[in-house]
């Protein structure tokens, strides 16, 4: 009995040796299999579109910006962009790596295109200086399909979003975008301050830094000024408001058809499928009577100081005021004091750290918004050779048409020439 | 008795029937992706650096970005790829083949720091400046702004070469000590030695304003701005200096010349010569 005991011990180890373990906590490969096989499925992927990927970069720091992107097996990858005319131009190869970070990266290691917008060198992005456009080179896979691949930028957390191209796309892609680049560019030519939107009886002052790629647009709204200020990209259709404008039910998502129409020295495009103008003008398409009070009445700590003189034309410093020896800036000085009854403001010009002389006039606002300002003298003493700018800058600072006043931040205005809108002063 | 011998054979067997059927499935032979360094498909600039970096004085140069060789805080551009063999050219030219000239093959191969890295950028700090070349412990060095390199700006090439002679010092002292005499010819050293300007620096009897951060410091520096200026341009820096600081500074030399021939059998003013003309050649 015992003996049977025994050997049906033996069979029960038997069995129960042998038996499989059914209880693999993580059943299949291993993380590292699946994690190289991730990896290579992206990069067959990447290398597989052989008409290359178009591409849209949307810096942390604001905008978009377009690319034509062909990798290849060896690990390079040439590309385009819509970042200035060069790089639209001629085409770029650099190196890429697709590697296991925290998550499945694809990284742009040697400099391309797409690290103009990233690089501290604020001469080179046109950023900040020591950050740039706070843009990425390095990205993490966060959403992939068999024609689009979704990018979030491992440092400053950009966009890059990859849509595979068609053969057509990498011919045209980016000389398309090109051309409404270039074409918008010339806003920048224009003379005059101010640049007005014209659609279907409605008008909207704007000012655009294509540097940077934001827009403003400034309208009355219950006779209030607002403003809106988005960026944007370029799409092969114009150029796109990363965020849309909406006036009163009006909703502007993009400028279509950008073209630059040299005779008449404006830009032609299309808003919502209609016609629509960008020019540029001497008077605002709408005014905010208060600005010029604002401006009169609210001078941060009671001065402001100007570091430049007048713009004349988009040149700065027209005047070359600089050009005085050891001259510091200008402050303009509301209520500087009384004469005779009358009260004045001073234009100080500053040498050394004390204001050395400057003209006094008195101003007087119109009942459309402009400030006028009204010679009444100078203050202290203008050496001979100081004489002639001096004399310029007081004779352009009381033009009798005077100034529109536009507020540009908080405490922040520019004085634009009520008579050509050629020439402003930014306080 | 043979009851209790048979179970305990028993248990015997068990144990050797639970270990004879160990599964041999958790094969560690599966290769874990990036162990044992990064790999990708080598152009001709990996070529290059091989051969005349690697395989000649094991040295590394990493011209990929990799985000874990440098501050990770700070916004930084990768190096452009056309860049990378005319800055190793350069320093193979004025940094190691004076060395070379005047102290051997071996001299560099046994010395010199192990790994270069390569940064397009500068590296900007919260105060608006800018860092040039950093180093790690005589191992690492990592230099900025190569996207600007150009060889004909002198300047930028002896700043450059600034960075890799003094950390190359750093290597020699910590190697073979300098004489003891040195740390006593002058004696403000201060670790807030930013605050002062070069010509302050120097009216004490500093070479620059970072040599008075330490002993060390202050030695390497010597040889590094002897090395970058010449003898003709360290002769006039000398002279600009008050007289009491001229004096400070020419036994400094002379310690520094005592010490390459002492230490390492190498004439300095040999080297120095070698390191000027390599420097007026590009």
């Amino acid at each position: 009995m015992k003996k049977l005991l025994y050997i049906s011990w033996v069979m029960v180890l038997l069995l129960a040796a042998c038996s499989k373990d059914k209880n693999d906590p993580a059943p299949g490969e291993r993380p590292d299999e699946r994690l190289s096989a991730t990896l290579d499925a992206y990069k067959a992927q990447l290398v597989g579109a052989e008409n290359g990927w178009k591409a849209v970069l949307y810096p942390e720091g604001g905008a978009g910006y377009s690319f034509l992107l062909n990798f290849t097996a060896d690990d390079r990858v040439r590309m385009l962009s819509d970042i200035d005319a060069g790089t639209a131009e001629t085409s770029l190869v650099s190196t890429y790596r697709l590697k296991a970070l925290q998550k499945p990266a694809l990284l742009f290691d040697t400099y391309s295109y797409l690290h103009i917008l990233a690089d501290p060198d604020e001469t080179k992005s046109g950023g900040v200086r020591g950050e740039g456009k706070f843009s990425d080179f390095e990205f993490s896979f966060d959403s992939v399909t068999p024609d689009s691949i979704t990018l979030i930028g491992t440092q400053k957390g950009s966009k890059l979003v990859l849509v595979r191209a068609s053969a057509a796309d990498a011919a045209n892609y980016i000389p398309r975008i090109a051309e409404h680049v270039s074409a918008l560019e010339n806003i920048n030519a224009f003379t005059t301050y101010f640049r007005r939107l014209d659609l279907g009886g409605r008008s909207y002052d704007i000012s655009i830094r294509t540097d940077i790629r934001f827009i403003t647009f400034s309208y009355m709204e219950g006779g209030v000024m607002q403003t809106f200020t988005t960026s944007y990209y370029f799409s092969e259709d114009g150029l796109v408001l990363l965020e849309p404008f909406t006036d009163a039910g009006f909703t502007i998502t993009a400028l279509n058809a950008l073209q630059y129409d040299a005779a008449n020295r404006e830009i032609d495009l299309q808003v919502n499928g209609a016609a629509a103008t960008i020019r540029g003008t001497t008077r605002p398409a709408s005014i905010d009577p208060q600005a010029a009070r604002n401006f009169y009445n609210n001078p941060p700590n009671g001065v402001y100081w100007l570091t430049l003189g007048f713009t004349v034309e988009g040149v700065e410093d027209a005047l070359r005021l600089r050009d005085l020896p050891d001259f510091q800036l200008l402050v303009y000085w509301p209520r500087y004091g009384t004469s005779n009854g009358t009260t004045y403001d001073l234009m100080g010009f500053v040498f050394g750290n004390s204001i050395m002389y400057g003209p006094a006039a008195v101003p007087s606002f119109t009942s459309d918004g402009r400030i006028v300002y009204r010679l009444l003298g100078t203050l202290g003493e203008i050496p001979e050779d100081h004489a002639p700018k001096v004399e310029a800058f007081t004779q352009q600072w009381t033009i009798p048409e005077g100034y529109f006043v536009i507020q540009t931040g908080a405490d922040s205005y520019d004085l634009v020439s009520a008579k050509d809108a050629k020439t402003w002063i930014s306080f | 008795m043979r009851l209790t011998i048979i179970p305990f054979l028993l248990l015997l067997l068990s144990v050797g029937l639970l270990a004879s059927c160990s599964k041999d499935e958790d094969n560690p032979d599966t290769p874990l992706p990036g162990l044992g360094g990064e790999t990708w498909a080598e152009g001709p600039t990996d070529t290059w650096l091989f051969q005349n970096f690697v395989v000649p004085y094991n040295i590394e140069v990493k011209y990929r970005f990799d985000r874990y060789e440098v501050a990770l805080n700070k916004t930084l551009a990768p190096v452009r790829e056309d860049k990378v063999i005319p800055v190793m050219e350069t320093i193979r030219q004025t940094w190691i083949n004076p060395y070379t000239l005047v102290a051997g093959e071996n001299f560099i191969k046994t010395y010199a720091p192990k790994q270069f890295v390569l940064v397009g950028s500068a590296q900007y700090n919260t105060d608006g400046t800018i860092v040039l070349g950093t180093a790690e412990g005589g191992r690492k060095v990592i230099l900025f702004v190569i996207n600007d390199f150009d060889k004909k700006n002198k300047p930028e090439v002896k700043q450059m070469l600034h960075t890799i002679h003094h950390e190359f010092g750093h290597i020699l002292h910590q190697t073979i000590m300098y004489p003891a005499e040195f740390k006593t010819i002058t004696t403000d050293y201060t670790a807030t030695w930013y605050l002062s300007s070069l010509q302050e620096a120097r009216s004490k009897g500093y070479i620059t304003e970072y040599a008075r951060n330490n002993p060390d410091d202050d030695f390497v520096e010597m040889i590094s701005i002897m090395l970058i200026e010449g003898k003709a341009g360290f002769d006039a820096i000398v002279a600009s200096a008050p007289p009491a600081a001229q004096q400070f500074l020419r036994q400094k030399e002379q310690l520094v010349v005592r010490y390459y021939k002492e230490a390492w059998n190498i004439d300095f003013y040999t080297l120095q010569s070698n390191a000027q003309a390599a420097i007026n050649a590009l």
